[in-house]
């Protein structure tokens, strides 16, 4: 940063000067364009005077008069914000820059090297915030606001021709921007909650916390996703999956992300980074491997076990997983964990189903039902406390009916796998074969054992 | 009273309505602080009534959750259903504040600390605190959503784990996985140096779509993902870290509890794992969320202090 001259600096200033004098008076030029030099001799002279006070406007000395005086005073800026909570709210914002760094293994604000600092409050006073953001190098990452708030003595005679004013003016920035919190205010609208401390209930120790919103972090979020799931190359590589093989090429995409917006149709009320991306904010999704078996399931009273290939689509996403790690060839912990995983996934459909048969069914259904008796006993347990079922219950007691499930569970299992795999059955080495399927049959003993609950 | 004596199985939950926004960047699943809380409320009034017991760790499962959401083609990004909520006092209508809901049903296990002699009046007591620990669970909102119904309310003795378990099937157990956050950015870095924890966590969420040979796979496209091996990883906030000093009681106008030194916030975030009961660690007692505070970090983890967080 020790580099950077006063010269770039002045060029940085007067450049976003042109910049926002252009964009104003394009509309004029446009509509000078249409007039005929002739006839509308006094439409002509009142246009050019709107523009020669636009350039007056957006000299060095008025801009950062006004800038310093009046918007300084009108926004209020920090990398948190309190309306990205509630947009009523009229608690703090607060800049954060922090540096300690957090544990290994954790995300907050200072994950990212530069937090950009966002704004609100009157929208004709942010053109602020964008001059601050303006760079002076970008190679380095350095922005008018990095050297403002260094207080860098190449920025201090930028702002007017005046040595004294100009310092003024930068003292006055570096307060909007650093946004010291003197008289600290949040607002009914903002979230508090009380974090117990250690003795909490006996000493009534309670610390009263305040989540303010970080818009600084989720905007570089929002941009990230973007980023990668709209890059020309991800969009073209995208494209290439209806193509010939050769011509394929790996590309990305995030599944699940949910959008919220902040703040509807005003998103400049909650603050400048949120309007620049219409409010919308990205939100990765954490749900658990949740999956419905029931509803794409009927027990028919004709069936005899429940073990057939209907029940591939009540663990569809499990049973796409094992295939997918028994297709691997490796043999690495990596995948014995997939394969593990995938057949948790299958269990626990499997289980849920169970479940939700014996929750929705009343007591002593399966009289009117094919299944084999085994199932039965599983399936429908309540069948034993009734009237007339001394049989059913004196059975189920003796029986060892749960390795018939474990056995036909099993059964069914490898039954899919060969299926799936009956071409290529052969590339797999035996020893390597014979191993994941105790590995199956392992897992369904050990959970159905667990899930002794389940037989009750 | 750091001594476990008990565990107290809330089977089956069912709550409607409970907040599905955990973090400014995850939705899905509450946030642990919103079963947390509704723990220490529990704990606060068990007190109350003369029960002198610590609910010291809570273990949090899920059965089943349905978030309202929706989208009109897979390809494009969810959106939550809103509700129109009721007009104003002075009669105009409510502006829209986006949210996130959810109905869900999840078990959580409480570990109870108390001393010997509690321990004792508990075991003389098991189906009245048993009793009464149902119906102060209804009273109170978990994770900002109502609870409609509990299957079974039960207390076991510290030795109950095994049962424990098997009651837990089939959910998910909620565990942290900040190791495994260390891993994906390390393994990022490998590729690129410049990568952080943030966007290990994006790249968590993210699908690779691959050309393979057809004799792979028919389709001639294998999906990788950065989680494959290590469980079902999720992003999800584990806390706040503190973002400006501590105010005095009083201090912070507005607060809604001027009695108590306040403080500004923000979430932090890292990996959690959705673990198969039968999969858990031996240690049982990892399996359980605490509070924790420590320098300017407010953290709910899941290792206690004396092993390091």
């Amino acid at each position: 940063m020790s580099e950077i001259t006063e010269s770039q600096v002045q060029e940085a200033v007067s450049e976003f000067l042109r910049e926002q004098f252009e964009k104003k008076q394009e509309p004029e030029l446009k509509a000078l364009a249409k007039l005929d030099a002739l006839k509308d001799t006094t439409k002509i002279a009142a246009i050019n005077e709107i523009i020669a006070k636009l350039k007056d406007k957006y000299s060095l000395v008025n801009w950062m008069q006004d800038a310093a005086e009046r918007m300084a005073g009108q926004l209020r800026f920090g990398t948190h914000i309190s309306k990205g909570i509630h947009p009523d709210s009229k608690g703090d914002n607060l800049n954060f820059q922090g540096k300690t760094p957090l544990p290994d293994g954790l995300v907050g604000s200072q994950t990212l090297t530069d937090l950009p600092v966002d704004a609100n409050g009157n929208a004709a006073a942010l053109p602020l915030a964008a001059f601050f953001e303006t760079w002076v190098d970008e190679g380095q990452g350095i922005k008018i606001r990095t050297l403002i708030q260094a207080q860098h003595p190449s920025i201090e005679r930028a702002f007017s021709p005046d040595e004294e004013l100009s310092k003024t003016y930068l003292l006055r920035f570096k307060a909007a921007l650093d946004n010291p919190v003197d008289n600290p205010a949040t607002h009914e609208r903002n979230k508090q909650l009380l974090w117990p401390l250690s003795n909490a209930i006996t000493g009534d120790a309670y610390i009263a916390i305040v989540p303010l919103y970080p818009s600084a972090l989720t905007s570089q979020f929002f941009t990230k996703i973007n980023n990668a799931r709209f890059s020309d190359e991800n969009k073209l590589a995208r494209d290439s999956r209806r193509k010939k093989p050769a011509e394929r090429q790996a590309y990305l995409s995030i599944p699940d992300i949910a959008v919220v917006r902040l703040g509807g149709t005003k998103p400049q009320n909650i603050s400048q980074l949120t309007s620049k991306q219409s409010g919308r904010n990205y939100l990765l999704s954490a749900l658990p491997p949740i999956i419905n078996p029931t509803e794409n399931y009927r027990l028919s009273k004709s069936q005899k076990t429940l073990f057939e290939s209907r029940l591939v689509q009540c663990c569809g996403l499990g049973l796409k997983q094992l295939y997918e790690a028994v297709s691997d060839e490796n043999n690495t912990i990596e995948i014995r964990n997939k394969r593990k995983d995938a057949l948790d996934l299958i269990l626990s459909s499997i289980f849920k189903l169970a479940e939700t048969i014996r929750i929705t069914f009343s007591p002593g259904w399966s009289k009117d039902f094919q299944l084999n008796l085994a199932e039965k006993y599983w399936l429908d347990p309540d069948r034993s406390v009734l009237e007339g079922e001394g049989d059913f219950a004196e059975a189920r007691q003796k029986t060892d009916w749960q390795d018939d499930i474990v056995t036909n569970f099993s059964l069914w299992l490898n039954q899919r796998l060969q299926k799936k795999f009956d071409d290529i059955a052969s590339q797999f080495g035996d020893a390597q074969y014979t191993e994941w399927q105790r590995e199956i049959e392992q897992a369904i003993k050990a959970s159905l054992r667990s899930g002794k609950e389940l037989f009750l | 009273m750091s001594h476990v004596s008990h565990y107290l199985l809330l089977d089956r939950i069912e709550i409607e309505g409970a907040n599905a926004v955990s973090s400014p960047l995850t939705y899905g699943f509450p946030a642990v602080s919103g079963f947390m809380g509704a723990v220490h409320a529990l704990n606060r009034k068990l007190v109350q009534s003369g029960l002198d017991v610590e609910l010291s760790g809570t273990l949090i499962a899920c059965h089943d959750i349905h978030v309202q959401r929706y989208r009109p083609h897979p390809y494009t990004d969810y959106s939550f259903n809103q509700s129109r909520n009721p007009i104003k006092k002075n009669g105009t209508t409510a502006s829209i504040i986006e949210e996130g809901k959810a109905h869900l049903a999840v078990s959580l296990v409480v570990e109870i600390s108390a001393s010997r002699a509690t321990s004792r009046d508990i075991d003389d007591d098991l189906t009245t605190i048993e009793q009464q620990c149902r119906q102060l669970v209804y009273q109170h909102p978990i994770a900002g959503g109502s609870v409609v119904a509990i299957e079974a309310v039960k207390l076991f003795d510290n030795s109950g784990e095994a049962q424990i378990k098997k009651a837990l099937l089939p959910a998910f157990v909620l565990m942290n996985a900040q190791t495994d956050l260390i891993d994906v950015t390390q393994q990022m870095q490998k590729l690129n140096p410049e990568a952080t924890a943030l966007d290990a966590l994006i790249e968590v969420s993210t699908l690779h779509h691959e050309p393979v040979p057809t004799k792979m796979s028919p389709s001639g496209w294998k999906t990788r993902s950065a989680k494959s091996g290590h469980g079902w990883l999720v992003p999800m906030p584990v806390g706040y870290q503190a973002i400006a000093p501590q105010f005095a009681p009083g201090e912070l106008a507005n607060s809604r509890n001027p009695e108590y030194p306040g403080q500004y916030v923000e979430a932090i975030y890292s990996l959690g794992k959705w673990v198969f009961p039968n999969r858990l660690p031996s240690d049982f007692s990892n399996c359980f969320w605490h509070y924790s505070e420590k320098e300017n970090l407010y953290l709910f983890t899941q290792k206690h202090e004396s092993q390091g967080a």
